[in-house]
Parts: structure tokens; sequence; C-alpha cells
């Protein structure tokens, strides 16, 4: 079976760091950004089958950035959100974007995985 | 009458003396008789009879059926009378010697008659002048006293009955008493009409002071009542026949009468009208305001002083008055009811704004926070699944050796939110003040946060002093947070400069700081000064509302951000100037104070 690549978009550093060691180990090549506008540029400059999104970043935000790459590339990744908030007015935007998972922080990541390896097997 | 017999018998005794005198001296008997014989003469006398010196009979008559009277010798002539007869005796005399006596009865009966029948004659006449007078007295009281009385009693009774003015006096003839009583009847009859006239206008007078509403009375100085309408005697409940005449007290409560008497008093002794208010119960025990006028009143036929009240009910004005007063109460009870709901919705939304506030600070610090924890989580669930697995590689222990580091790192950045944040709320706020010049601490500030590399720093200061009376260190905090919001603000710009300006204005020295970085959007520029908002992922989000808190609460300036997205962004903070009475005012409210109790 071929290996997924995963995109982690975090500004937080540690939260990012350590979902890219967990999803590696988890045997996906896993890439990270810190900003939506980075967040573009990897997704363009190489194929994401999911992109792992925070939906409150400065500059560009989560959901901008998701919009960003549904529009302007020829290829659809699937995206799972997420936020620190609970109750976050961009999730409404999120879901009608067509994000699959929604996650508050501090994340479940059993759950998480669960819901990726289930994306990544349809 | 008796002179009259007397002397005809002097007479008769002095022709028969003489004639008797030569028959006695020549005692010629015969001729002596014939002397005396008045027989067939006169029958009047009862006897006659000649007497000699030595007074024996010498010639007598005596009337048939009489009888021989006694012979009373006297030398000087005596007249006597009795009752029924007359009597004349004399000496008679020759040559001075008396030579005989004489003597006449002479019967007095037939006399007596005659003088009886004169005195009734004379009782018959003035019997008859009586009756005539009686007569003409009686003709002349029907004809002159009568109809006089009745006048002077018609006259009499005018002044005393009622009705006077309509006696008349029946007419007795056509004389002057007739003309009289006439002209009387016309007077009479005139006087009738004018009294009638007079009781019209009197009725009438009475009529309109009794239609009149309000309550009219007059007393006299006794106190008295001599006038009273109908509507004072509605108020008390009687009627105005019972009233007048009697005392006003007994129509008034104590204590009003008493107050009533005073002013009455004023009125008698200044003789102006007095005007008051006064309180009235009436017989129904409503409370009735009057408004009451009391004019001096002279009577009459008086010297003394009356009084004419006439009393207005205002109730019903006092008690609109009463209402409208009452309404402008509940007008501004109202008021006052609205403008403390207003102030207690204004409470509400205030309450409401800071709970906002507060669950947007929590948002911005659960944000803050589950980021690390969340770090934490994944790092503990990543050193669990090596350790479970059993790998004891050098690459596994590598891993676990970064992520234990990572969470204590994310612990302590953790704690740093969580001091920064009561750092942000504990502005110290009872530090001294002092002059300070701006221009020095803005140097000062750039001297030890700005490093030449991040762009290009330009001064602009005052030629004018710019001291104003602060905290030297709080002072230079804000700076040194605004160079640092410069700082990022111009990082990645090409040609990054900044402004620093001090001018003043009016009373105030105002800072600006100005560069040309990335500025902000309107989103940002409205929440800038919430605790915890932060654009910069290195900023604590606290820097701006402690500069504001600063600024404005502690030092009574202000602080304005201008920003335009891509331009950048300016920022004037107004610092009031020294002046030597700035010491006085010193404290002022804190607003963060409520986010510390909350």
């Amino acid at each position: 079976m071929e290996r997924k690549a995963i995109l982690v978009v975090d500004d937080h550093d540690a939260v990012r760091e350590s979902l890219c060691d967990i999803l590696s180990l988890r045997g996906y090549i896993v890439r990270s950004v810190s900003n939506g506008l980075d967040a573009l540029s990897e997704c363009d400059a190489n194929l994401y089958d999911l992109v792992i999104v925070d939906i409150r970043m400065p500059g560009i935000n989560g959901v901008e950035s998701i919009r960003q790459i549904q529009d302007l590339l020829d290829y659809k990744p699937y995206f799972i959100a997420m936020s620190a908030y609970v109750v976050d007015v961009l999730r409404e935007e999120a879901d009608r974007l067509g994000v699959i998972e929604f996650f508050s922080k501090p994340l479940e990541i059993s759950k998480l995985i669960q819901a990726i390896e289930k994306i990544l097997t349809r | 009458m008796r002179e009259g017999v007397a002397s005809e018998l002097r007479n008769m005794a002095a022709q028969l003396g003489d004639a008797s005198i030569p028959a006695i001296l020549f005692h010629d008997d015969i001729t002596a008789s014939e002397l005396v014989d008045y027989k067939g003469l006169n029958n009047q006398i009862l006897e006659a009879a000649l007497f000699n010196a030595e007074g024996q009979v010498f010639a007598q008559y005596v009337r048939d059926g009489s009888t021989a009277q006694p012979f009373m010798r006297d030398n000087a002539p005596v007249a006597q009378f009795s009752d029924d007869k007359a009597y004349i005796t004399q000496p008679i005399q020759s040559s001075g010697k008396v030579v005989g006596y004489l003597h006449i009865y002479r019967d007095l009966s037939s006399f007596q008659k005659r003088m009886n029948m004169v005195g009734w004659i004379i009782a018959g006449i003035l019997i008859g002048v009586l009756l005539l007078t009686l007569l003409t007295s009686t003709w002349l009281n029907r004809l002159i006293r009568n109809p006089m009385r009745e006048l002077a009693e018609a006259a009499s009774k005018v002044g005393q009955s009622e009705d006077g003015f309509s006696i008349r006096v029946q007419k007795q003839g056509e004389d002057e008493l007739g003309a009289l009583t006439d002209t009387f009847n016309n007077m009479m009859g005139r006087l009738q009409e004018r009294e009638g006239d007079l009781r019209q206008s009197h009725a009438r007078l009475r009529q309109v002071i009794n239609l009149v509403p309000h309550m009219i009375f007059a007393k006299d100085h006794k106190g008295h009542l001599i006038l009273v309408n109908q509507a004072m005697a509605d108020a008390v409940g009687s009627s105005t026949e019972r009233m007048l005449g009697t005392f006003a007290a007994k129509w008034f409560p104590r204590e009003l009468h008493e107050v009533m008497e005073r002013s009455d008093q004023e009125v008698i002794e200044t003789g102006r009208p007095h005007f008051s208010e006064e309180t009235f119960v009436n017989h129904s025990g409503e409370v009735i305001n009057l408004q009451t006028t009391k004019i001096p009143y002279v009577q009459s036929g008086s010297q003394k002083n009356a009084i004419l009240r006439i009393s207005i009910d205002v109730t019903r004005a006092k008690k609109a008055e009463q209402a409208l007063l009452n309404s402008r109460d509940e007008l501004d009870r109202r008021v006052q009811e609205k403008t403390s709901e207003l102030a207690q919705a204004r409470a509400r939304m205030d309450r409401q704004e800071k709970l906002a506030l507060i669950g947007r600070i929590s948002g911005n610090i659960a944000h803050e926070l589950r980021n690390p924890l969340s770090a934490v989580r994944q790092s503990v669930y990543l050193i669990q699944m090596l350790m479970g697995e059993g790998q004891d590689d050098q690459a596994s222990s590598q891993l676990i050796q970064k992520h234990l580091a990572m969470i204590a790192s994310e612990i302590e950045s953790s704690n740093l939110v969580i001091s920064n944040l009561l750092g942000a709320t504990r502005v110290e706020k009872q530090r001294k003040k002092e002059k300070v010049d701006l221009a020095d601490v803005l140097k000062l500030s750039t001297s030890r946060v700005w490093v030449e590399e991040w762009g290009r720093l330009n001064f602009e200061f005052s030629s004018e002093a710019t001291h104003v009376w602060g905290d030297y260190l709080q002072l230079r905090q804000i700076f040194v947070n605004l160079l640092d919001n410069a700082k990022a603000a111009v990082a990645n710009v090409e040609d990054a400069a900044v402004w620093i300006r001090i001018v003043r204005e009016g009373d105030f020295a105002k800072v600006q700081i100005t560069d040309n970085g990335h500025g902000m959007n309107e989103e940002a520029l409205s929440r800038l000064f919430e605790p915890l908002f932060t654009t910069n992922p290195n900023g604590s989000g606290l820097g701006l509302s402690i500069c504001r808190e600063i600024v404005e609460d502690r030092h009574g300036g202000t602080i304005e951000f201008e920003s335009t997205e891509g331009a950048g962004t300016q920022v004037d903070v107004s610092l009031p100037l020294y002046c030597p009475k700035e010491k006085l005012k010193d404290e002022v409210p804190d607003v963060l104070s409520l986010v510390s109790q909350s």
C-alpha cells in the first residue's frame, strides 16, 4: 500500500512538531508549515492526500487557506480542521468548504488517528 | 226777682202810707178801709193793714180764705221773705212824727209758680240747647271728627302693618274732608304702588343674591346675621329664614369662627376689604376650600360697621391644582423611575459588556493555553506510544528526550501566559510621580530596545519644553511596548523606517510613533486594547492594554491608533503638560481592576 502524504498547518510550533512526529511514526509522509501562505505553496509544490489545518492563525487564517488551496490548485486533498476554541464561528465556514472532521484542542490523538485512517483508506 | 217784689212792695207801702196819713190823722176808718181794700185790685196781696201809733188795727184787708198775719212793729222799714210770702212793714210818718204803721203781706205762691215755670222754661231751654249741642256735636262728629279720626288711625296703621299701604279711608261726603280723604287715598295708592315696586325689586335683589352660587352673608357689629343667601344656608344645612337674626357663630365650627372673627376685626378697624382662604366643613361633611372676601358694610341707620362676606367655593379649582401637582409629582416619579430603569439597563448593559469582555478574555486565555496543552498531550501520547512498543533504540530515546523537553517548554509557556495575564491586571497604582521630560524618556527607550538594522529611526522633537507630571518607569514601559510593536510591524519590510515626534498641543504633549510597516485590518484595530488579543505569534496580547491603562487611567492622557493595512501605523500618545498644580490632582480610577475583581 502506498504511503499517504499529510501536511500539518499550525502556528504553534510544539503542536505542529509533536503531531508530525506521531504521524511519521504511524508511517505517513508528513510535512508541516506555520502559516496559510506557506501551506498554499507547499500544496502547490507537492501532492498531499490530507491537510490538517488550524483555523485560527495570524495573517491568512486556516479557512481562508483551505479556500485558496481548493480554488487555486487542480487537485483536492482532504481537510481536517483544528481550533483551540471549542465554539468557533470559522468552524461553520470550514464545514461549508467540505472539511471532513473538526477537532478541538487539546487534540484527542487516538480519535484523530482513527479519523485519518478512515479518510485515507477511502 | 226778689228785688222786683221788694221794690213793688216798697212802692205799694209808700203810696199806701202817704195816702193814709189824712185818714189816720182824721180817724176816717172808712177811707182807710177803702185804701187798704185791694180786693179785685191785686189778688196777690194776702193782707194790708194800717195801724195807729199805738199799733192797734185801724183798717185791715185780708184776702178771702186767708188768716190775719201777725204785726211786727218796727220804727224802721223792714222787708222780709219767706218761702211762700213776702212781708214789708214801715212806719207812717207825718211831719216827722210816727202816726201809724202799715204792713203788707204779699202772696208769693203764684210768684213761686211763675218762678218755677220760668225755671222749667229755662231748664227746658237749657235741655234744648244741650240737646241741640249734643246733636250738633254728633253731627259734627259724624261730619268731621270721625273722618279725621279714621284718617289719623289709617295713617298710624300705615306704619304698623305689613301691607299698611293697602289701607283706604271711606269717603263720607263731597266736602273738604272728602277731598282730603281722596288725597289721602290717592297718596296711599301711589305709596302702595311704590311699595309694590320696591318689594318687587327687593325680591329680585334677594333672588339674585340667592341665585349667586357663592356663600354670602352679612353680620352686624353684634354678630347677628342680617343677610344670608341660599348658598350659605345650603352649606350649613339650614334655611335663610332660620338663620337670619341668629348669631353667625352658631353656624360655624369654633376654630373657623375664631379665625373669621380675627380677620373681621381687622376689616372693621382698617375699613379695607380682606381676602383670605378658609377651609370649611359643610353639613354633609365635605371639606370645602373657600376664597373669602370681606367687605366693610355700613348699615343704613347705624354708625357701627357690619361685615359682608362673600365666599367662593374653590374646592374644585384647589382639587384641580392639587391634581396638577400630583400629576406633576407622578410625572417626576415616572421620570425618576424611567431614569433609574435606564440606569439599571445601563448597568446591566455595562455588566453584559464586561461579561462579554471577560468572555473574550477567557476565550483568548483558553486559546493561549489549549495550544500548549494540546502539544503536551500529543508529546505524552508519542512517548507512551514509543514506550509501549518497547523500542529502546537510540532514535526512539532521542525522540522521547526531545518531547520531554518540549513538554517542559510548553508548561513554561503556559505559565508565562498566566503570569502575563496576572501582571497585566496588576499595574502598580501607588507609584510616585515626578516631573518627566518626554524627550529623555523616548531617547532612553529607543537606545534600550531598538537595533539599527530593524529600520531607520527619525527623531523630531519640539523646541519647546515637553515635561509631563508622571511615573518615569511606567512612561518608559509605554514607549518600549510601542517601539516593540513598531519593530514587529516593520519586520521584513523594505526600507523600514520609524518616525518619533514630540509636539505640543495646547496643554498636552503629544508623542507620535509612525511606522511604514504592515499595518492592521479593521478587526485588529478594533480589538487592539483587548487583553490577550494579538496578531504577533510571540506577543502576549497584553502590551497595549497595559499601555492604555498607564496613559489614560494613570496619567489622564489619550492613546489613539491609525493604521492602513500594508501602509503603516501611527500611534498618538497625548499626555498633560507639567504644571505646578498637577501635584494636586493625582489619582484616577482604574478600569482593569474590573478584570482582577472578576
